[in-house]
């Protein structure tokens, strides 16, 4: 450690030096110790960058520190706030989510060996796996499974509750009258027992849609806080203990979270000494940053950008079929959209394959039926079964708006905000528009911020005049049921994310009779009967999946990137650097 | 003098108070409830009291006049609040980021002075020449030329095309911070931004120095022989500065928001980019304390901008 | 962004503390010329166009500036095809024979953009300015001809105002009522009116005390037609050069509360917003007649604006040798 230290602190000198004598001040990576030759910076020859690298062989074994975007600022680290989101991807880093996703879409862990649900679906047994150690040496026992367990079912204390529901004995752990929640037990050391109050086929794959957000903290450390003092408990302001590869120094916010290696991770040597995530908020700086080698992994690149990107040397862009759609919610109980036919011909009227091929560049994918699953075609029903498709058809659009009675001097608003969309969105977005006015819908968009558009979506401020809204969606690709929060009666905003206001109470009936069906066949069909309804009085406007288009520098190996933006860096502590 | 300047300060009490008033009415008038701006819809499930707790910890369920009082109370005793977003004090928030955005403004003055006023000066000294009709035009150009425009194309230019500066930041990450580090990174942003200030000094300078030149003292002082450049230095640049330091004063809340742009352009960690996010997320507390700290230096520039002027010219009577 | 007041170029108490004013102070010179304090003033509105005829880029910029006023008129005439018709089989094609500029992101002509965004860009330039010298001009006039607590009122809350932060607010106010060409208007409006408040008011009290006032007042006179007559006439020179200015200002705004994704609504067109699409380095390396245009629009535009701005504060200025 001392000598890498003095390494660094000579090429620190030696950089420094180098800036001070050439007059113009070379890439600012050239005071980092870990600059190799050849950055990626270079789109035109004998840049000081070059000169700077090649005069100093300060670090021959290559890079210690690696740079990665954070689009987001995490806002802190605790996870316990509302914006756990985007703090949940540095998290990724620092701890092993309990059960998570991989890049195929599987459900995976590297906490558990197993995670089995009952025939009858109503009991879950994980087993931990064996050998597992948290940073300070102690082992990973079912006792850290349970306190995660009990912190994420925890209304109090957690925003995920409401998405984890189903476990028995929650409530009367969340009142007070329970030390802890009866339907989670702990047999042994390496086994969790979840009890759920009503079968629920759906619990596993739901519970590890949620990914990043499954961080488990050390029991060793938390186990007797109180749960409602654990939030604020000094463990989530320094992090002492960790579970993943990286272990935390320093966040300063908008400006970086700032890692560095954990010797003792379990499942290997991390690939760097420090990991530096930076917060890049505007997009085209991210990307400025990723040419001049200020970062060496970004995600998130937008289509229109791919081709001069991949034009670098030294670069290699990647990209998996995305999870969020974009989407545009149709409000449902609104007088001017009641009718379905009127629905269905707002689909019809644009070509969104068209728009995906063209105004994309391809990077994306398109669900013919209109559906907002991505990739579980065994829930869905095909054309055969009674499906529409979507495909574009002016002139079938123009029928069902006569059909339908319209009245073409209605004018829709379509609240968005075009410009935080990114270019291809926005461009997407006029190209809609100009569909929409060619079968006699005039579609007005109204650019506004993400809190006048809840605050118009909401029950008592429901705008009579927010006719539909654009939205870039979650993630849907685990288990079918995990659209039914976006379908039910009684989730209408602000109760839940049913933001369209749809409701079927026939359908409400299927949602739960289908989490109740343990055996796959006989779900598929609840499903695909479900599904059907949607399709026929569809509710949103499946615009088209975005690729997660990312990039990075080619000697940065072990990349797989996931289709969920959010969970990018899953694997980020298999990432190492190879000249 | 004393009198005077106890005098500009009592009048800047009421004028920062009207400022304070008006902003705190023009936040709660922003549509959006603070409360919900954060949660995703999905944590709305099977909570139905969650917002109304969340209303209850931010001092929203009080009424508007309340709130008002007791954010001045809280003012009084040096506090701004505490953050609705990051939940921690307002004031720790701000310490980091009012220096940036000085640092970055002062910069920005301190090379468009630096060219703006020699530049000035030998526009007038060289009057009707070409030089002269270059400046007063390319001062121009500066001025009429969006800033974000210019960034965006300065970024491209030095950052991406030459690759000799870097596009944003403030600081490089993983060595210790270092003034040549911070210079590295404040001479693009500092120089479009100045670039814009510069066109007014330009041509505030050249005018002023023409006007002082024709002045009787001037005049006599050049027919008593003293040589040009004592006539240009002694008499005249000290009297064409005065106007000078107004129009400094006078650009110092265009600055500011100048910087807005620049920050958002440059991701540079002011508090530019701290008022955007706070208005995105409905921070009420941040975009009070982002209007009251910007208005307390743009009081701060006036005052200083007046006492020079007075110290400058002789016949101000304070 | 940054205000360009006027010059200040007197060297007395009350132009130290009012910069802005200076293009004002000046014309009360003219006032004071001899010639025209005899009488009823011998229009130096008249001179001061012919000196402004003088002025070689000035007068080339009304020349432009009228001639993109025609064209933003004649728009649906002169542009070559709807500004937004779009055309999926034509993204960001580059200038050809079917589309001089070449097309946009979704396929619009950028050529008939331009022609159309002209329109935006006048309309908010001339629109918030007027405005606002409007709005500076009635409670100038009431601060000049009240004075007392009236006056001191309203002269702190121009101090406020120039005091603010403003581009912040302007994000605060466009957020609570939506971005729009109205909008956009409004707040300008409402953020600029005070430097010309504080011209008229300064014009008005330096002519109450002027000899030919005085001398009207004595002779029964109402106060009405002593402003009409006199004090309209003083501010009308400083007031154009400030509304000038304020246009250009107006115009480099829009563009900036474009960038901010705040402009105006899709599908209009706007430069502004034009630009906006444009802000990405792979558009700036590859596709530049999608910047090029908007951004020379807005340049040449502000910068003829400016200009005209310039001429006339020197036509104004009898001092001026240029």
């Amino acid at each position: 450690m001392t000598r890498v230290v003095n390494v660094r602190l000579l090429a620190l000198v030696l950089a420094l030096v180098l800036t001070a004598v050439a007059c113009t001040t070379p890439d600012p990576d050239a005071t980092d110790t870990t600059v190799a030759s050849g950055e990626t910076t270079t789109t035109t020859e004998g840049t000081a960058t070059e000169t700077t690298t090649t005069t100093a062989p300060a670090e021959p074994e290559g890079r210690t520190t690696l740079e990665v975007v954070l689009p987001t600022d995490p806002v802190g680290l605790n996870p316990f706030p509302e914006t756990a989101g985007n703090m949940a991807v540095v998290h990724l880093a620092m701890f092993m989510p309990l059960i998570e996703v991989d890049e195929n879409q599987d459900i995976s862990s590297n906490i558990l060996e197993s995670w089995e649900t009952s025939t009858d679906a109503q009991t879950v047994t994980l087993k931990v796996r064996p050998g597992l150690e948290w940073s300070d040496g102690t082992p990973i026992t079912s006792a850290d499974v349970s306190l995660a367990l009990h912190m994420h079912l925890n209304s109090e204390i957690s925003t995920r509750a409401g998405r984890l529901a189903g476990v028995a004995g929650v409530a009367e752990y969340t009142e007070g009258t329970a030390d802890s929640i009866s339907g989670i037990t702990v047999p042994d050391e390496a086994t969790v027992e979840i009890q759920l109050a009503e079968p629920d086929a759906a619990w596993v794959p739901n519970w590890a849609s949620l990914g990043r957000l499954n961080s488990m903290f050390p029991a060793h450390i938390l186990g007797d806080v109180a749960p409602g003092d654990i939030p604020t408990h000094p463990f989530f302001e320094t992090f002492p203990v960790v579970s993943g590869a990286y272990k935390f120094v320093e966040y300063v916010p908008e400006q970086y979270v700032e890692l560095e290696a954990n010797e003792n991770w379990s499942l290997g040597e991390p690939g760097f000494e420090q990991l530096f995530f930076k917060i890049i908020t505007e997009p085209e700086a991210r990307l400025a940053q990723f040419q001049t080698g200020e970062i060496q992994f970004v995600d998130g690149v937008s289509p229109l950008d791919v081709e001069r990107i991949e034009g670098i040397d030294g670069v290699t862009v990647d990209s998996a079929t995305g999870l969020n759609p974009n989407v545009i919610g149709m409000n449902y109980d609104h007088p001017l959209l009641q009718d379905p036919r009127v629905r269905q011909a707002l689909l019809f009227a644009i070509d969104r394959e068209g728009i995906c091929e063209q105004a994309l560049l391809g990077y994306c994918s398109v669900s013919a039926t209109n559906q907002r699953l991505v990739g579980l075609d065994w829930a869905l029903p095909t054309v055969a079964e009674g499906a529409i498709e979507y495909t574009y058809d002016p002139d079938r659009a123009m029928e069902l708006l006569e059909e339908a009675g319209w009245d073409s001097s209605n004018t829709l608003n379509l609240l968005a905000r075009p410009a935080g969309a990114g270019t291809a969105v926005s461009s997407a977005i006029s190209i809609m528009q100009a569909q929409w006015a060619a079968v006699g819908v005039d579609v007005e968009i109204v650019n506004v911020d993400v809190p006048t558009l809840l605050d118009n979506l909401g029950r008592e401020g429901r705008d009579p005049d927010s006719h539909m809204f654009w939205n870039a969606g979650a993630v849907f690709s685990l288990d079918p049921s995990s659209v039914q929060p976006y379908a039910l009666c009684s989730t209408h905003y602000p109760n839940g994310p049913n933001l369209t206001y749809y409701c079927n109470e026939e359908i409400d009936g299927l949602w739960a009779e289908a989490r109740r069906t343990a055996v796959q066949d006989e779900r598929a069909e609840i499903y695909k009967e479900i599904y059907l309804a949607l399709n026929q009085d569809p509710d949103y406007v499946y615009l088209a999946v975005l690729d997660n288009i990312v990039a990075f520098d080619s000697r940065l190996k072990g990349v797989k990137p996931q289709g969920d933006i959010w969970a990018t860096y899953w694997n980020i502590g298999e990432w190492t650097w190879e000249e | 003098m004393l009198a005077y300047l106890i005098r500009r300060v009592l009048i800047a009490i009421p004028v920062l108070l009207g400022i304070l008033a008006l902003t705190f009415v023009l936040v709660h008038m922003l549509p959006g409830d603070p409360a919900t701006v954060l949660l995703s819809p999905e944590e709305l499930m099977g909570d139905p009291g969650l917002i109304e707790r969340r209303r209850a910890d931010l001092g929203l369920d009080r009424s508007l006049p309340v709130q008002y009082v007791s954010w001045l109370g809280e003012l009084a005793d040096g506090n701004l609040g505490i953050s609705f977003h990051r939940k921690v004090p307002v004031t720790e928030m701000m310490g980091p980021r009012v220096m940036p955005t000085v640092v970055l403004a002062g910069t920005s003055v301190a090379i468009a002075l630096a060219i703006g006023v020699p530049v000035g000066v030998a526009a007038a000294l060289r009057q009707n020449t070409k030089f002269d009709y270059l400046s007063g035009a390319g001062s121009m150009l500066a001025v009429s030329v969006p800033t974000f425009f210019q960034g965006l194309v300065a970024i491209y230019i030095f950052s991406i095309w030459l690759g000799v500066l870097p596009s944003g930041g403030m600081r490089s990450l993983g060595v210790e911070a270092s003034g040549v580090d911070l210079m590295r990174h404040l001479i693009l942003p500092a120089a479009v931004l100045s670039s814009v200030l510069m066109g007014p000094y330009v041509r505030y300078t050249r005018q002023s120095l023409l006007d002082v030149l024709r002045l009787d003292h001037v005049v006599t002082a050049k027919a008593k022989g003293v040589p040009y450049w004592g006539v240009v230095v002694k008499h005249a640049l000290r009297n064409s500065l005065i106007p000078l330091t107004t129009v400094l004063a006078v650009q110092i809340p265009a600055l500011l928001a100048g910087t807005v742009i620049i920050e958002y352009v440059f991701s540079w960690p002011g508090m530019g980019r701290l008022v955007i996010e706070g208005i995105n997320s409905r921070d009420y507390p941040v975009i009070l304390a982002v209007v009251m700290i910007t208005a307390v230096l743009v009081l701060i520039f006036n005052f200083i901008a007046d006492v020079t002027a007075a110290l400058l010219d002789p016949r101000i009577r304070l | 962004m940054i205000r360009d007041d006027g010059p200040g170029s007197r060297l007395d108490m009350d132009a130290i503390m009012e910069a802005s004013v200076a293009a004002g102070e000046v014309a009360v010179e003219d006032l004071r010329d001899d010639e025209i304090v005899e009488g009823p003033p011998r229009s130096p509105f008249k001179i001061a166009m012919r000196r402004f005829g003088k002025h070689r880029l000035a007068s080339v910029s009304v020349f432009f500036i009228g001639l993109l006023g025609l064209v933003a008129v004649l728009a649906p005439f002169v542009a070559p095809s709807d500004p937004n018709a779009v055309d999926l089989m034509a993204l960001r094609s580059p200038p050809s024979a079917d589309h001089l500029l070449g097309t946009d992101s979704s396929g619009r002509d950028v050529l008939s953009r331009i022609i159309f965004g002209a329109r935006v860009s006048l309309t908010v330039g001339v629109a918030a300015a007027i405005s606002a010298a409007g709005l500076g001009t009635v409670l100038g006039l009431i601060a000049g001809f009240t004075r007392g607590v009236v006056d001191t009122v309203i002269m702190r809350i121009v101090d406020i105002f120039l005091s603010f932060p403003s581009l912040i607010v302007i994000l605060l106010l466009v957020a609570i009522l939506g971005p729009s060409v109205l909008t956009i208007v409004l707040v300008i409006a409402f953020f600029e009116w005070p430097t010309s408040c504080r011209i008229v008011r300064q014009m008005t009290l330096t002519l109450r005390e002027h000899g030919f006032v005085v001398a009207a007042r004595a002779n029964g006179a109402s106060s009405f037609r002593i402003m009409r007559r006199h004090i309209v006439s003083g501010v009308i020179s400083p007031l154009t050069v400030v509304t000038t200015l304020l246009s250009a200002q107006a115009i480099l705004l829009e563009a900036s509360l474009s960038f901010l994704g705040l402009g105006v609504r899709q599908p209009q067109a706007s430069w502004g917003g034009m630009l906006n699409e444009a802000q990405s380095v792979t558009v700036l390396e590859g596709l530049p007649w999608l910047w090029l245009p908007p951004g020379i629009a807005i340049a040449a535009t502000v910068l003829a604006i400016n200009f005209i701005g310039d001429g006339l504060r020197d036509a104004f200025d009898p001092r001026l040798t240029r």
